[in-house]
C-alpha cells in the first residue's frame, strides 16, 4: 500500500511514525526538570520541518520545529528582548506555573519565583532545545490537535501533558547561520 | 499601546493568564490556521480553558480588532507585534509589584537555569 494510502486509511497510524519533534526553550526545559518533576508540556508533530515536495511527511511553518528552532536561535543571538517569541515562552512559563499551583504540584512561593525569573529572565534564557521524543512512549500522554477537514488532514500536531524525560532525548542542533 | 487592562477587571490572575496565552496562539496562527479551522482553545486534557477564559480571550482579540481596524481573521504581520506588547503587559502586573528582593532572586534563578542540559552533568537540575 501506498503510505499516503496507509495514512488516510488509519490517521491515528501517524502516530506509528517512530519520533516526535517539539522545540522548547532552555528556561522552560530546566524548570520542568527542576520544579515539576522532569515533566514536560510541549506541543510536537512527526515532522522535524516543512517538505513542499511531500504531500504526507510536511508542517505549517508556525508548527514546523525547525522553523520554530531556527527563529528562536536568531532571536536569542540577537539578544531581541522584544522578541515575540521569547514574550510567547515567558507568557506560556508564567501560564504553567499557574496550573501546577492549581494542581498542587508546587507552592504559591515556588510559583512566585518561577512567574517573577520568567519575567525578568535575559534572551539568552531561552535558547532554542529540540526534543526527539518516541512516539510509542509518549502515546499515553498525547492529545491530538484537530483540524477541520478544510485543512490538509495529514498536517498532525500534537500536545503533550506531564511528559516524562524519560520518553525523549533532547539535543542542540547549533546555531544557524 | 493599546490598553487591555480594563477587559480584565473582575478576572483573576489565572484567567488573565490563560487568556493572554490563547489570544496571542490567535493572533500568531493568523488568519490561514484560523480559515483551516484549528481550534485556538484546543488543549491537552488538564488544561483545557474555562468558559470564562474562552469570553475574555475574545474580548481581548475583539478589542484587539477594533484597536487595529482589522476585521475578523484579517490579522496581518505588523499587527503581531503591537498584539503581542498589548496583550503580554496584561501579565507584567506581578513584575511591577516585584520588591528588589523578588527581583534579585528572579535573576538569580535565571542565572541558575541558565545551563544548557545537553552539556551539563543532569545532576546539576536537582534543586
Amino acid at each position: 500500500m501506498h503510505p499516503l494510502d496507509q495514512i488516510v486509511s488509519n490517521p491515528a497510524g501517524i502516530l506509528q511514525r517512530p519520533v516526535l519533534y517539539a522545540t522548547v526553550t532552555q528556561l522552560a526545559f530546566n524548570i520542568n526538570e527542576r520544579y515539576y518533576g522532569g515533566l514536560h508540556y510541549m506541543w510536537c508533530t512527526p515532522c522535524f520541518d516543512i517538505n513542499l515536495r511531500s504531500a504526507i511527511y510536511t508542517v505549517p511553518p508556525t508548527s514546523s520545529p525547525f522553523q520554530i528552532y531556527q527563529t528562536l536561535a536568531q532571536e536569542v543571538a540577537a539578544a531581541d528582548l522584544h522578541s515575540d517569541k521569547i514574550t510567547a515562552n515567558r507568557i506560556g512559563i508564567q501560564r504553567g506555573a499557574l496550573k501546577k499551583l492549581e494542581r498542587g504540584m508546587i507552592d504559591q512561593r515556588t510559583a512566585d519565583r518561577i512567574q517573577n525569573t520568567a519575567a525578568v529572565a535575559p534572551a539568552a534564557n531561552f535558547k532554542p532545545l529540540l526534543c526527539v521524543i518516541s512516539a510509542d512512549r509518549a502515546q499515553p500522554y498525547c492529545t491530538e490537535v484537530d483540524i477541520s477537514a478544510m485543512a490538509n488532514p495529514l498536517s498532525q500536531e500534537f500536545i503533550v501533558e506531564d511528559l516524562p524525560h524519560s520518553t525523549f532525548d533532547v539535543i542542540s542542533i547549533g546555531t544557524p547561520q | 499601546m493599546i490598553d487591555l487592562r480594563p477587559i480584565t477587571d473582575g478576572y483573576s490572575r489565572q484567567e488573565v493568564t490563560d487568556a493572554v496565552y490563547y489570544a496571542i496562539r490567535f493572533v500568531k496562527q493568523g488568519a490561514a490556521a484560523r480559515q483551516a479551522g484549528k481550534d485556538v482553545f484546543q488543549d491537552a486534557r488538564r488544561s483545557t480553558p474555562t468558559p470564562r477564559t474562552r469570553d475574555l480571550t475574545m474580548s481581548l482579540v475583539h478589542e484587539l480588532e477594533s484597536a487595529l481596524g482589522r476585521q475578523e481573521l484579517q490579522f496581518q504581520d505588523g499587527d503581531f507585534q503591537k498584539s503581542v506588547g498589548a496583550l503580554s503587559s496584561l501579565t507584567e502586573r506581578s513584575t511591577e509589584s516585584m520588591t528588589d528582593a523578588d527581583r534579585a532572586e528572579a535573576e538569580a534563578l535565571a542565572e541558575e537555569l541558565s545551563f544548557d542540559p545537553t552539556q551539563s552533568n543532569s545532576d546539576a537540575l536537582i534543586g
